[in-house]
């Protein structure tokens, strides 16, 4: 199973934009619409992450921004990336190859997207639409939900 | 001579070792100052979002006030998207309960809200009472009167006994929203009072403000075309 630090390293190492680069908000973004790919097209999600539905939004704990915030802030420095990044994923934990295409779907995605565009489509799942702010939101039942309303939206 | 070359060699060692610190700690202070740009960043980010609902709430807690409407009331603002879907993009409560998303995605023919979106406008204000765990004549009313599904009725957290739902069109006469105002209570509010309060002027303002922020409102069809 992949961990979020080998996760949030294969996303860093992997993701390049000039124009929109990596800032914890963008990742926190990717991450989540990472885990909601996953939820639709595997049933299950990746990052491990509980995330929680407030204000429309998608939110993480502060443990979970304080790893985010350290993996943008070694990408800045130029720390810890490239060939520990190759490393990591020789490991077990790194990101399989059915996970890889998840990820790599949103990290296309998300390097062509200016921040705006990128908020409003993570403020068009299913799950930032539906879901009560307190609750922690289970992804992979969302997403069985969500295939039996989408009907409505072809 | 061996003393001037151990002095040199020991000068140039305390100098490299003071040069080596100062590299030190003003890179360790620009990682402090990185550090805290990245924090920021975030907060401002929460900022920004937060504005922009603000926007929508604000407008629909002015007719909340407007209609002296309390704890046992609401307004929510439905967008229709996709092929027949509306989607609720906002929603203004006293009560934090009522307040919560729901179900948030919803079919343009079911309801009270569908039937707004269908034929303008729709009012109900005496469904029935719910005792106890009786909601038979309630669910019965529901499904039978306005197609809503019994599952959906029984999951409903605001159990609305008045509902007032308007369509709203756009400048070319195209419908694209419906507001909904609801109580618990039976003869929660008038017809009247609503339509003194929706006046074509303000449904006209209401669809501007609507055309404006189109490009900032979720879109779940827009999510799925994109495989999300």
């Amino acid at each position: 199973m992949c961990t979020l630090t080998h996760l949030l390293t294969y996303i860093i190492d992997t993701y390049s934009s000039e124009k929109y680069p990596v800032s914890p908000p963008r990742l926190i973004n990717i991450l989540y619409l990472t885990d909601w790919k996953a939820a639709i097209s595997m049933h299950k999600t990746i990052s491990g992450i509980q995330w929680k539905i407030i204000d429309s939004e998608p939110k993480v704990d502060d443990s979970t921004l304080k790893e985010i915030i350290d993996s943008v802030d070694r990408k800045g420095r130029k720390l810890g990336f490239g060939l520990i990044g190759k490393l990591q994923r020789l490991s077990t934990y790194a990101p399989s190859k059915i996970e890889r295409t998840s990820i790599d779907f949103v990290t296309d995605f998300a390097k062509n997207q200016s921040d705006e565009a990128l908020s409003l489509m993570v403020k068009s799942t299913y799950p930032t639409i539906t879901q009560d702010e307190s609750d922690i939101v289970n992804l992979a039942d969302l997403a069985e939900k969500y295939g039996r309303v989408k009907s409505l939206l072809t | 001579m061996q003393p001037t070359w151990y002095l040199a060699v020991f000068t140039l060692s305390i100098l490299l070792s003071i040069v080596g610190a100062i590299s030190l700690a003003r890179r360790s202070k620009g990682n402090a100052s990185l550090r805290e740009q990245l924090q920021r960043s975030v907060e401002a980010y929460d900022a920004i979002s937060q504005s922009q609902r603000n926007i929508l709430t604000y407008e629909l807690s002015v007719m909340s006030q407007i209609l002296k409407f309390g704890s046992t009331e609401r307004i929510s603002l439905y967008k229709h998207d996709g092929k027949a879907a509306l989607v609720m993009i906002g929603r203004y409560a006293k009560n934090p309960l009522f307040g919560r998303p729901g179900r948030g995605l919803l079919e343009e023919t079911e309801g009270v809200v569908g039937n707004a979106f269908q034929n303008d406008y729709a009012f109900v204000d005496d469904l029935p009472e719910i005792n106890g765990d009786d909601d038979f004549a309630y669910l019965g009313s529901c499904c039978l009167k306005w197609r809503m599904k019994e599952k959906e009725v029984r999951a409903l957290i605001m159990k609305s006994r008045t509902l007032g739902a308007y369509a709203i069109n756009d400048s070319h006469e195209k419908r694209i929203a419906v507001i909904v105002f609801e109580s618990t209570n039976k003869s929660g509010f008038t017809e009247e009072a609503l339509r003194n309060l929706l006046t074509e002027s303000q449904m006209t303002r209401l669809s501007l403000l609507l055309e404006e922020i189109q490009a900032t409102t979720p879109s779940p069809s827009l999510a799925l075309q994109r495989g999300f």
